[in-house]
Parts: C-alpha cells; sequence; structure tokens
C-alpha cells in the first residue's frame, strides 16, 4: 500500500500520473507532512541528479511553495461551497507543476549545454528515477538474499578503503540476478 | 500566474549554477599529487565526524541516503541508512558490519576488518600506471563548494574508471562517479547536504529498527590467528593482468555450512573475493551472473563446491576469474 503511495509520488514528480490519480493524491499530499517531506525528497533527489543544486538546500521547498501560493489570491474555485477543500489541493498541484517545470528545465539547459562541461555532460538524464524494480532471486536459492550477501558483506571488508562506498550498494538494493538455476 | 513567478528565479538560480560547473584546468601540478589527493580523502573519510544526505544512482535508478560516520579515541562507527524505499541500515564499527533489511525481514552481522588505505599500492605509480592512468584533472564546484577532480582511467575491460570530486577545504569525498572502460556512468554518488566536524549524537549512530522479530545470520569466524588458514585447496589458475592475490581465509559464511576458502586478489585498486564452499546440497547452487550496481558476482558449481567470485569489476573479470578456478 505504502508502496504504491510512493510510486505514486514518483510517478507525479515524473508528471506521469493520470488526472484522476493525481487530485487523489494530492488530497492525501495536503493533508499528511509526511508525504509532503518524501516528495521534497524526491525532488530533491531528481535535482542531485540534474547536478543543479544550489549550495543552501532548502527541504521545506515544498511547503514554502505551498506557503507562497496560499498567500496568492491568484487561484480562485469557482464554488464556495467546495473552496475550502479544493483550495489546498490546486495549491500544492501548481507547486507539483513547479517542480514539473523544473525539471523539465533543468533536463533542456542540459542538452544546451556546451561540450566544454564533461562533469556535466557525462551525467545519464535518468527517467524513471525511484522506480525500485526488485528482480526475484532464483527460486530455492540459499545464495540469495542472505547467501550472496554474506559473501558481499564479507568481500567488502577487504576491498580498498572508500569508506562506507561498497555498502551504498546493499542498502541501495537487491542483486539483480540474471543467473539460472 | 504565481508558477510563472517562481520558474522566472528558479531558471536564473539554477543556470547561474549550471554556468559555474565547469571544470579549470591546471598547468602546472605536480605528478604525485593525485595520489595525495587520494590519500588524503581516503584518511578524511576514516578520521572525521560528519553526517550527510547523498543520492546514490544505478541502473536508472536514484536513490536518496544518509551517512552519519564519527571517529574517536575508541575507534570509527558509522551508520548508513536509506532514505526511499525500504529503510535498510548498515552500522559498522571496529568489530561488525549489521546489515539490517526490514523488506527481508532479516539481519546480517559480519565481522569488520581494518580498512585498507586507499589506493592500495606502493608510494610510486610504476604498479598501478599499466593498469590505470591517474590524472588530477582540475577544480570544479559541488553543491556549491570547491572540489578537486581526480581521475582514474581504466586501460582494459577489466577494470572499471572512477572520478572523485574531493573538498578542496576538507578532503571529503563530496560526489564519485564509477563507469565502464568506455567512459559509460555506471555509479555515481552524490552528497546534497554534508555537515562535517560537528558532534554526532549518540542517536544518531544507533539504528532505527531492533531487528526484533527478524532471522539473524551471523557470519563465523576463522579470521583469528589460532585459525591458521593452512594452504588454499583451491586456485584461480589465470587472473586478468595486474590482480595478484593479497589475501587467503578460511571462514564459515553460512549458518550450518562448510567453512568456505576465501582468495582475496586486488591490482591496488579493483578487489575481486573468489569463495569456494561445499555444497550441502546440490539443488542449491547459484550459477551465472549477478550484477548490484557496479558489484558483479559470478557463480559456478565445481566438484560439489559453490564457486563464487565478487568484485567491484566488470562481468567480463568475474567471470573469466570464475571459470579458471580450480584444485591446487
Amino acid at each position: 500500500m505504502k508502496e504504491k503511495l510512493h510510486e505514486q509520488l514518483s510517478a507525479l514528480v515524473d508528471d506521469e500520473l493520470e488526472a484522476a490519480e493525481q487530485a487523489l493524491l494530492l488530497r492525501q499530499i495536503g493533508a499528511d507532512p509526511l508525504l509532503r517531506e518524501r516528495l521534497a525528497r524526491y525532488q530533491l533527489v531528481s535535482d542531485a541528479l540534474q547536478n543543479h543544486l544550489p549550495p543552501r538546500l532548502d527541504i521545506g521547498f515544498h511547503d514554502s511553495v505551498q506557503a507562497a501560493l496560499q498567500a496568492e489570491p491568484a487561484i480562485h474555485v469557482a464554488s464556495s461551497r467546495f473552496a475550502g477543500m479544493v483550495k489546498p489541493v490546486a495549491g500544492l498541484a501548481v507547486a507539483a507543476s513547479v517542480a514539473v517545470v523544473a525539471v523539465l528545465s533543468l533536463q533542456s539547459i542540459r542538452t544546451e549545454a556546451p561540450s566544454s562541461t564533461p562533469a556535466v555532460a557525462s551525467a545519464p538524464v535518468v527517467q524513471d528515477y525511484l522506480r525500485a524494480e526488485i528482480k526475484a532471486p532464483p527460486a530455492g536459492s540459499p545464495y540469495t538474499p542472505q547467501g550472496l550477501n554474506a559473501y558481499l558483506v564479507n568481500h567488502n571488508e577487504y576491498a580498498v578503503n572508500r569508506g562506507m562506498l561498497p555498502y551504498v550498494r546493499l542498502v541501495g538494493h537487491e542483486m539483480n540476478v540474471d543467473g539460472k538455476q | 500566474m504565481a508558477s510563472n513567478k517562481i520558474v522566472k528565479w528558479l531558471l536564473p538560480a539554477l543556470l547561474a549554477v549550471a554556468a559555474a560547473v565547469s571544470l579549470q584546468a591546471e598547468a602546472d601540478i605536480p605528478p604525485d599529487s593525485a595520489r595525495q589527493w587520494l590519500g588524503n580523502m581516503s584518511r578524511s573519510l576514516q578520521s572525521l565526524d560528519y553526517d550527510g544526505t547523498f543520492v546514490y544512482y544505478h541502473d536508472g535508478k536514484l536513490e536518496a541516503m544518509r551517512i552519519v560516520h564519527q571517529a574517536s579515541a575508541g575507534g570509527e562507527k558509522e551508520r548508513l541508512m536509506s532514505l526511499t524505499g525500504s529503510a535498510r541500515e548498515v552500522l559498522r564499527d571496529d568489530k561488525a558490519v549489521t546489515c539490517i533489511m526490514p523488506d527481508k525481514k532479516s539481519v546480517m552481522v559480519g565481522r569488520s576488518r581494518p580498512r585498507q588505505p586507499f589506493p592500495d599500492v606502493p608510494a610510486d605509480l610504476d604498479s598501478l600506471s599499466p593498469y590505470y592512468q591517474l590524472q588530477d584533472v582540475g577544480e570544479d564546484r559541488v553543491a556549491g563548494l570547491m572540489t578537486r577532480v581526480i581521475d582514474i582511467t581504466p586501460r582494459d575491460k577489466y577494470r572499471y574508471g572512477y572520478r572523485f570530486w574531493i573538498d578542496t577545504a576538507n578532503y571529503m569525498l563530496l560526489k564519485f562517479e564509477l563507469s565502464a572502460v568506455d567512459g559509460t556512468a555506471i555509479e555515481q554518488v552524490m552528497f546534497t547536504d554534508l555537515r562535517v566536524g560537528d558532534r554526532i549524537p549518540a542517536a544518531a549512530l544507533e539504528p532505527s529498527l531492533t531487528g526484533e522479530g527478524y532471522n539473524w545470520f551471523r557470519q563465523g569466524g576463522g579470521e583469528n590467528p589460532a585459525a591458521a588458514p593452512g594452504q588454499p585447496e583451491w586456485t584461480v589458475k589465470q587472473t586478468p593482468a595486474g590482480f595478484v592475490m593479497t589475501n587467503y581465509q578460511r571462514k564459515r559464511l553460512h549458518q550450518g555450512g562448510e567453512p568456505a576458502e576465501h582468495m582475496v586478489f586486488s591490482d591496488g585498486l579493483a578487489t575481486v573475493s573468489v569463495y569456494v564452499e561445499k555444497m550441502l546440497d546440490n539443488s542449491t547452487a547459484f550459477t551465472g551472473l549477478s550484477s548490484m550496481g557496479a558489484m558483479n558476482a559470478y557463480g559456478a558449481v565445481l566438484d560439489d563446491h559453490q564457486v563464487t567470485v565478487v568484485g567491484e569489476v566488470p562481468a567480463a573479470t568475474v567471470q573469466s576469474m570464475a571459470r579458471t578456478v580450480g584444485r591446487r
């Protein structure tokens, strides 16, 4: 259930959510500060991928955008009967679309960047970030996940020192297993 | 429109950041300075207190994580946790490595070892240079901080390339990229927020999960002097150029399993482990190739033994080594 929600959040940042689903999700986000925080994090991740983070990061970005939007008299909802309910949702919808605009703008910046900036140019453009796609280990094998992970943990301790970097993989994701039984 | 207003200030700000991200090559770099930068980075990662959030990109996916590191007279303590997806955690100190995986309802405890220096090669570059080119690329900015960029380019398909963005103020690693021999990025790690030198509260190094009700897996010993490993019964008959055996141990890695032979091979930067373990049951073999970002593993069965070759090296390396494993 939670995973589905997180997938929807990711899709929202990707601007790939159906309108009906989007409305429902935005309502949930409006009511849940933890979801708002997660949305901000997903956005942060997206920005980081684009290599265009500002020097100081404001994790409360979406909340401040929402606050700014709510202070704006520009958004009007026709029916006063639903106004109280719909307004924060509409505000968030704009906040989310701003986020999407920012991502799209960054992608176009990247495209236009001159070739003299190798660090930026070499960074891949990723469309489906945050979609945890876990391949199943071979059925019945004790070597995954605990088994193979046991080798990996043991091996990491022999790798030359780059801090916890080797463990990032264990925390990050499952083994993609192409092996056969 | 409100959104236009925001985009109006957001875009110039982002453009300014984009413009700042350009590499400035420096002409008069001492020949051994790239190595010194890496050595200093290795020491900083080990000796500084820090708490940071970073993103990890791999296989077209991006994940956010937090790392907390404390160095004291009592040794190092680290905690690494996922901020996206399942709340996995790794805790490490001078004695043990604990991996908590709530999605698998499992906890694995392994023994930690003293960290090897990086790069783990003699001070002269000769032993490294046949296989890699080490280069100080110049300066770059990461999240507003000035960094020195050090490149390690592989000379063949059996190893990866590395690029490090090292903070010029404190030698912390702010960004890291690992790439294939053709330059394709395979993994990227970048800090989005990092506090260095602040006091780390004890609670920040405590796991957020108790592991209660989980399955616990503990790796056995075999690395103490009393349990002499003896001579290896197995060998890797052919290794890619530059990989030499640097360690050999016998250890029990799976509960109820036989002790495995563990051979460690290194070319000074990349490390490959070869495990040979007597199988309890033929039906449980792991064969073929598996990958986890830049980490590749290759499994094969030989005389009722499970052979597993694991390393932060291309698939070709683990595969070619696994195929030449045999009895001594």
